[in-house]
């Protein structure tokens, strides 16, 4: 496994270690549909245990990059490694190590959901002895006991979705490549498939998840890449990428009646930009600290301003992605 | 590699899906019903048309189940393939521990089950056959083994198939023309059937055409059975007479082990050649040497020494350029090539033996191989025979066709590589109308010439449709194999007067197509290496995976 001097760190001890091991290394990845390029002169590492979020529009080259990792897809140019294997030069050893769920979840329809998982279970060659353990596990994982013997047509949508998730785990992969994941469940389902991935990355598991959903992404991922066509425009921990890309916080402040006297007083303050008025609610920007807010707050009501209510909201990552990406679309 | 079939999930899966609902005992039950049946009614007339009974009946049985064998094998394999790429299933079996030829193997065995279950079920009948005298134990053993490989053969055939979805963006020119192949063979299956059950007899008693089919089907060893033994129907090889009992299915498993090993390189990487350019040298100069063997026989039976070497090269040609057109890359496998791949070995190493590389190296060691083999496999024992003298120079039965076949072989496979690389969509298909175009134009306008616009002077008009006629490279291999005197464009002296020209033609074709390849490779090195200073890469193209960085980082880094 290839890790440090002490053993494999985790939780946020795994920033501070020097010798994390890398799990992906893609370097001067280039992807060439004809003349479209998919991916464009890319560079990520991501570390052992990581659960990394791919966010980007459609034809932003995310579905592209997983199937170049799952071995699916054979790059135009550069140097990519699973867990340290040459991807273009072993994909054969590569893929015991990883999992692969597609945005496109084809199965076997007429097989019943423990035979599609005993199928993939023998492919991987799992141990006869092994195999039934590791299918029942997997079937309660994504809460699909109940419909053990149920003939896969049968299933819904988002169980479908659950099963491929479940034989994408069979084999305990070290990494698991996960496509729009999420995109066909309910929100039962998402929640259930975020504790899913929380508790992988508990377990080690070192995750590449793409999603349009950012606000799912923000809480179970550990670290986040922004793609747009074809190029990596930033990627990070998701709290160092907020923290560096979060210019100002965003005030709301509701009044009765006349607002003139509150837009005259944030008018003076040097920390405050961009005043927009609409009826009786004001918006600004705050460029100071949530704590200098409280004086703000006292000299809104010293000023007697009949004030209803003053709202703080940081930006979250759809703001940062929608800044950085520029609404562009691919 | 483990060979353990029983286990293997592809078998498991399709025996356990396939037999679900239906009992395979119960299946068999019915079929051997209808045997059975058939059995009575042979039984019936058989004083009637004077047949004897037993061996009738054992040619009936087998002959029903290897057509039955053959084309369950066939559909379902091929079946079942095109649905996983449909469906895309295939993906995820692709990135499973499994080795692409066990699964391959798996799809062979487990998706035509029934056609083992029903070969399996009509062994009583056999034994019943045998026990009535119709052949000896071994002889149905060995036409049972026929029928398995037979079997597996077909099967392999039905896994000839496109990897790539339809509408998948990638690897679109890496598609294989499976399908076509499928269909050719299907056509070739019931035309051949027909011709087979109107013309049996005269096709078997046709040397040529007997050792093809007794190499490759168990066609004549039934029709020897028939006609009192099995073991009469042979195979020559430099006038040996090998059973085709135990010739065809050797050969069978070759040609199924070839598909194999093509497919198990698509299924690994859609963008990687079917064959590898050592496996191709090797069959080509296999293939030469049956020729070669088959072709001494039939001189040695009568065929001209001219006659059998035009037929040599002939088949040579196809042979070369069909498997030359399996190591040709397309636009996109050429562009990788370009990326990463140029430079990784000297260019004569790369050109010859290594894959992706563009094919005018393999062409010449094709173009070398042909001549070898005809002289050390038929030239060589023809004159130890005695019969012919080589002492005065080459004969000059043997300079035209080996000529036209190298100018031919290095001309079309160059315009193969040139059509591969420039067109982006369909190339197989656009280098096929070419073809047409090059063999079918110039009798066409002879035709024209002739019917339409006749010249006064009928000599100059006669010299011009010659010409004319005499510019398309298969009117001259059926002038020289056919040998016939009275169609005046196909006699020898009026193929010599043309075939300098159409040498001529041919030659500037390469030419012309060396010159265009190599300006468009020169066009796209300079474009890939335009785009690498863009990205900042420096040296040889493929310097960037042995540049990649081993060291650990504490973070996720990125561009």
């Amino acid at each position: 496994m290839g890790h440090g001097p002490d053993g494999p760190p985790s939780g946020a001890d795994r920033w501070s270690t020097v010798w994390t091991t890398l799990m992906i290394e893609i370097e001067h990845l280039r992807m060439e549909y004809g003349s479209t390029v998919a991916i464009d002169n890319l560079e990520l590492n991501i570390p052992e245990g990581e659960v990394f979020g791919l966010i980007g529009p459609n034809g932003a080259g995310k579905t592209t990059l997983i199937r170049v990792l799952a071995t699916l897809l054979e790059p135009t140019y550069g140097s990519v490694r699973v867990g340290g294997i040459d991807v273009l030069a072993h994909p054969l050893q590569v893929r015991p190590l990883i999992g692969y769920m597609s945005d496109f979840f084809s199965l076997y329809e007429n097989m019943q959901a423990w035979e599609y998982l005993d199928h993939f279970a023998r492919c991987y060659d799992l141990p006869a002895a092994e195999r039934q353990r590791r299918i029942d596990q997997a079937l309660e994982l994504v809460s699909l006991e109940v419909r053990r013997d149920a003939e896969v047509r049968e299933l819904s949508r988002g169980m479908r979705q659950r099963l491929s998730f479940a034989k994408s785990l069979l084999h305990e992969p070290r990494v698991l490549l996960l496509d729009e994941p999420a995109s066909g469940l309910d929100p039962a389902g998402r929640i259930e498939f975020r504790e899913l991935v929380k508790q992988l990355h508990a377990m080690g598991r070192t995750v590449l998840v793409s999603s349009h959903i950012l606000a799912e992404m923000a809480d179970f991922c550990t670290s986040i890449g922004i793609m747009e066509q074809g190029r990596l425009l930033r990627s990070g921990r998701v709290a160092d990428i907020l923290a560096e890309l979060a210019s100002a916080r965003r005030l709301t402040i509701d009044v009765v009646g006349d607002a003139a006297p509150l837009i005259a007083l944030l008018s003076g303050d040097e920390r405050i930009s961009g005043i927009k008025q609409n009826g009786t609610r004001v918006t600004c920007q705050w460029h100071a600290s949530r704590e200098a807010l409280v004086e703000l707050h006292r000299r809104v009501v010293a000023a007697d301003v009949p004030l209803v209510s003053l709202a703080c909201h940081d930006d979250n990552l759809e703001d940062i992605y929608m800044r950085i990406s520029g609404h562009e679309t691919a | 590699m483990r060979y353990d079939f029983w286990n293997n999930p592809l078998v498991v899966s399709a025996v356990r899906l396939r037999y679900r609902r239906s009992s395979p005992g119960m299946t068999a039950a019915l079929y051997l019903t209808v045997l059975l049946c058939v059995g009575a009614g042979l039984s019936y007339y058989q004083d009637h048309y004077a047949f004897p009974f037993p061996v009738m009946y054992l040619v009936v049985i087998l002959g029903v189940q290897f057509v039955l064998s053959a084309a369950l094998a066939m559909t379902t394999v091929a079946t079942s393939i095109n649905g996983e790429v449909i469906q895309r299933t295939l993906d995820f079996q692709r990135i499973v521990s499994l080795p692409p030829r066990e699964i391959l193997l798996g799809k062979m065995l487990g998706e035509p089950a029934s056609s083992y279950l029903l070969s399996m079920a009509t062994l009583p009948l056999a034994v019943l056959c045998w026990h009535w005298g119709a052949a000896s134990l071994v002889t149905i053993g060995l036409l049972y083994v026929n029928l398995v490989t037979a079997t597996l053969m077909c099967a392999a055939i039905g896994l000839l198939h496109p990897l790539v979805p339809p509408s998948d963006k990638s690897a679109t020119n890496a598609k294989g023309s499976g399908s076509a192949a499928q269909v050719l063979v299907a056509m070739a299956f019931f035309f051949g059937l027909q011709a087979m059950i109107v013309q049996g007899r005269a096709i078997l008693e046709n040397s040529l055409a007997g050792a093809l089919l007794g190499a490759f089907t168990p066609v004549a060893a039934m029709w020897g059975l028939l006609e009192g033994s099995a073991w009469q129907a042979t195979v020559p090889f430099w006038s040996v007479h090998l059973p085709s009992l135990l010739v065809a299915p050797v050969l069978q498993l070759a040609v199924t082990a070839c598909i194999v090993t093509g497919m198990s390189r698509k299924l690994s990487n859609p963008l990687n050649p079917p064959l590898t350019k050592p496996l191709v040298y090797a069959l080509t100069a296999s293939i030469d040497l049956f020729a070669a063997g088959l072709l001494y026989s039939s001189w040695k039976e009568g065929l001209g020494f001219s006659r059998a070497t035009a037929a040599f090269f002939a088949a040579h040609l196809v042979t070369a350029l069909l498997l030359a057109s399996l190591v040709t890359p397309s636009r996109e496998v050429l562009m990788t090539w370009l990326w990463r791949l140029r430079g990784r070995a000297g260019m004569l190493r790369d050109g010859v033996w290594l894959d992706r590389s563009p094919n005018l190296l393999v062409l010449v060691v094709l173009a070398v191989i042909g001549p070898l083999v005809y002289f050390v496999g038929f030239v060589a024992p023809v004159v130890a025979a005695g019969s012919v003298q080589l002492d005065g120079g080459p004969p000059r039965d043997i300079v035209p066709p080996l000529a036209t076949a190298t100018v031919l072989l290095l001309s079309l496979g160059t315009l193969l590589q040139c059509v591969a690389a420039l067109v982006r969509r369909g190339a197989t298909l656009a280098f096929i109308c070419l073809l047409v175009v090059l063999f079918c134009a110039p009798p066409m306008a002879a035709g024209l010439i002739e019917t339409m616009q006749p010249l006064a002077d009928v000599a100059q008009r006669t010299s011009l449709v010659e010409l004319i006629v005499g510019l398309t490279p298969p009117v001259h291999f059926v002038g020289w194999i056919a040998a016939v005197e009275h169609v005046p464009l196909l006699r020898l002296d009026a193929l010599a007067r043309t075939l300098p020209a159409m040498l001529a033609c041919y030659a500037a074709l390469f030419v012309f197509c060396v010159f265009i390849l190599s300006r468009w490779l020169a066009e796209r090195r300079a474009v890939v290496a335009g785009k690498l200073a863009h990205m900042n890469v420096s040296g040889r193209p493929n310097d960037a995976s042995k540049t990649s960085a081993r060291a650990t980082a504490t973070e996720p880094t990125g561009a």
